[in-house]
């Protein structure tokens, strides 16, 4: 498959070529990671980031490639894992103790994020992670949820929000998250 | 809240505002505690969305065999470096097998020769074939083998009888047992010795050699006395004037091979092995001709 032809078919949303371009670049992209003392898994989560990271550019239709995918992918991933060596070396250094009790909320806070959005209805699911996280337009949502037209994608989103607001909010004044 | 802001809210969250449009929010939020409170919330929701969505993406790609498959294997250096071990071990396998094999070859061809005993004499048996060109010399040639064949009869016939009176029961026969003295390797010190030896003094072909085994002859009748002639394969063809003179072939074998010669118009012509047409050479050696006039009377 040719990577123009990848790139639109990304920009569609279908995700059967993420899971080609996954596979076809796994061996060479892991090495990054794993010939730099990273470990197998490391390399699996870098690779996954950087992947993520193209899909979404992609989707949104922000990418302008000047070199072949594999070569921008290859970059992303050695970014990647020289954020995550020195973030490695960061935290061995510093002092967390201040800051252990503020992450550890947030993660109390991003759990309940997460149980809420499994709560609502996998068209909603759907409509809210394609807009937020794959930054698709709403005519894309849609064209791939078979909807009738922008409106009613639109509409749909509105309404799916407006729920995990609610469900998130109730939970956060149960949690007493709220002051 | 109103949905203008909530609009705001996430357009700014979800990275659909300009540079100058986030400027421009992000200046609001800092005058509004209830706005930046809002926005947090938000925040915090859509980055919930984004990793569930993200967890969703791993899960799938979690999903895939990524086990090299066997093309992807020679990609591994590991492989490459394997193979090429594999190859330099054929390599130098290869290459003392070509260094030594002139020796085995050597080897294979040092035959142990023994020398025969050299009691009987080679019997040359020369053989004359003329050539039969009519149906009157086939006539002939017939009657001359049953006149042979009757003398052998009566002669036959003539044996002493106490030769018929033999019998056979008394002949004592003495059991033996063919023995075969083959060297020791070990006992061979001296390969030189074992090279020479007077069997090696055997003629050996060569290349001008005629072909052995049957020969077919045929001829064409041309108007020139010239008589020309092709030889290969055991086959003789020979183009001239042989209605005016019939053509004899002799054919000589001997331990040296076989030699043919071609008589025509009184004279013996050579015959050597060629695929072209050409003059047959006409043979003017005067003791070979008078061998060959001399096996021709004697036939």
């Amino acid at each position: 498959m040719k990577d123009s032809e990848i790139l639109k078919r990304i920009s569609q949303g279908d995700e059967i070529v993420l899971g080609y371009l996954y596979r076809k670049h796994y061996q060479m992209m892991t090495r990054v990671v794993l010939n730099n003392n990273g470990t197998e898994q490391e390399a699996k989560d870098v690779y996954q980031e950087a992947l993520l990271a193209f899909w979404q550019k992609a989707v949104k239709g922000d990418l302008v490639l000047t070199s072949k995918i594999s070569t921008y992918l290859y970059s992303i991933c050695l970014n990647h894992w020289r954020k995550e060596l020195d973030r490695k070396s960061r935290i061995s250094s510093e002092e967390i103790d201040g800051k252990y009790y503020q992450q550890h909320e947030a993660q109390e806070r991003l759990k309940i994020v997460q149980e809420c959005i499994e709560q609502l209805g996998d068209v909603c699911k759907k409509v809210l992670t394609h807009y937020y996280f794959d930054g698709m337009t709403m005519q894309d949502i849609a064209r791939k949820l078979n909807f009738a037209n922008t409106d009613t994608a639109k509409t749909k989103k509105y309404k799916c929000k407006k729920k995990l607001d609610t469900l998130i909010k109730k939970r956060y004044s149960t949690e007493d998250f709220f002051d | 809240m109103n949905n203008l802001l909530q609009e705001k809210i996430d357009l700014y969250h979800s990275g659909r505002m300009n540079h100058k449009e986030a400027k421009l929010f992000e200046e609001e939020l800092a005058g509004d505690p209830s706005l930046q409170a809002e926005s947090n919330f938000q925040s915090e929701i859509i980055t919930g969305l984004k990793d569930y969505r993200k967890a969703q993406l791993k899960a799938d790609l979690n999903a895939i065999d990524v086990s090299p498959r066997w093309f992807e294997h020679i990609q591994q250096p590991t492989f490459l470096k394997s193979m090429g071990g594999v190859a330099l071990v054929t390599l130098v396998g290869v290459g003392i097998y070509l260094v030594t094999e002139p020796e085995l070859a050597n080897s294979e061809n040092q035959r142990v020769v023994i020398d025969a005993p050299n009691e009987s004499k080679v019997d040359l048996n020369w053989k004359i074939v003329p050539a039969i060109t009519s149906a009157e010399q086939m006539v002939s040639k017939i009657d001359h083998t049953l006149d042979t064949v009757k003398k052998s009869a009566e002669s036959a016939k003539e044996i002493p009888p106490e030769s018929e009176a033999v019998d056979i029961n008394k002949i004592k026969t003495k059991p033996f047992s063919l023995t075969f003295n083959a060297p020791e390797a070990n006992d061979i010190k001296d390969d030189e010795a074992l090279k020479t030896s007077s069997l090696d003094n055997l003629p050996k072909k060569s290349d001008s050699d005629l072909a052995t085994g049957s020969m077919t002859v045929d001829h064409e009748n041309t108007k020139t006395l010239k008589i020309k002639y092709k030889y290969y394969d055991g086959k003789l063809f020979l183009s001239g004037d042989f209605d005016k003179a019939p053509y004899e072939i002799l054919e000589i074998n001997s331990a040296n091979g076989r030699r043919i010669y071609v008589k025509y118009l009184e004279k013996f012509y050579r015959v050597g092995v060629t695929d072209k047409l050409t003059a047959l050479p006409e043979v003017t050696d005067v003791e070979v001709i008078e061998e060959l006039t001399m096996l021709r009377q004697n036939k």
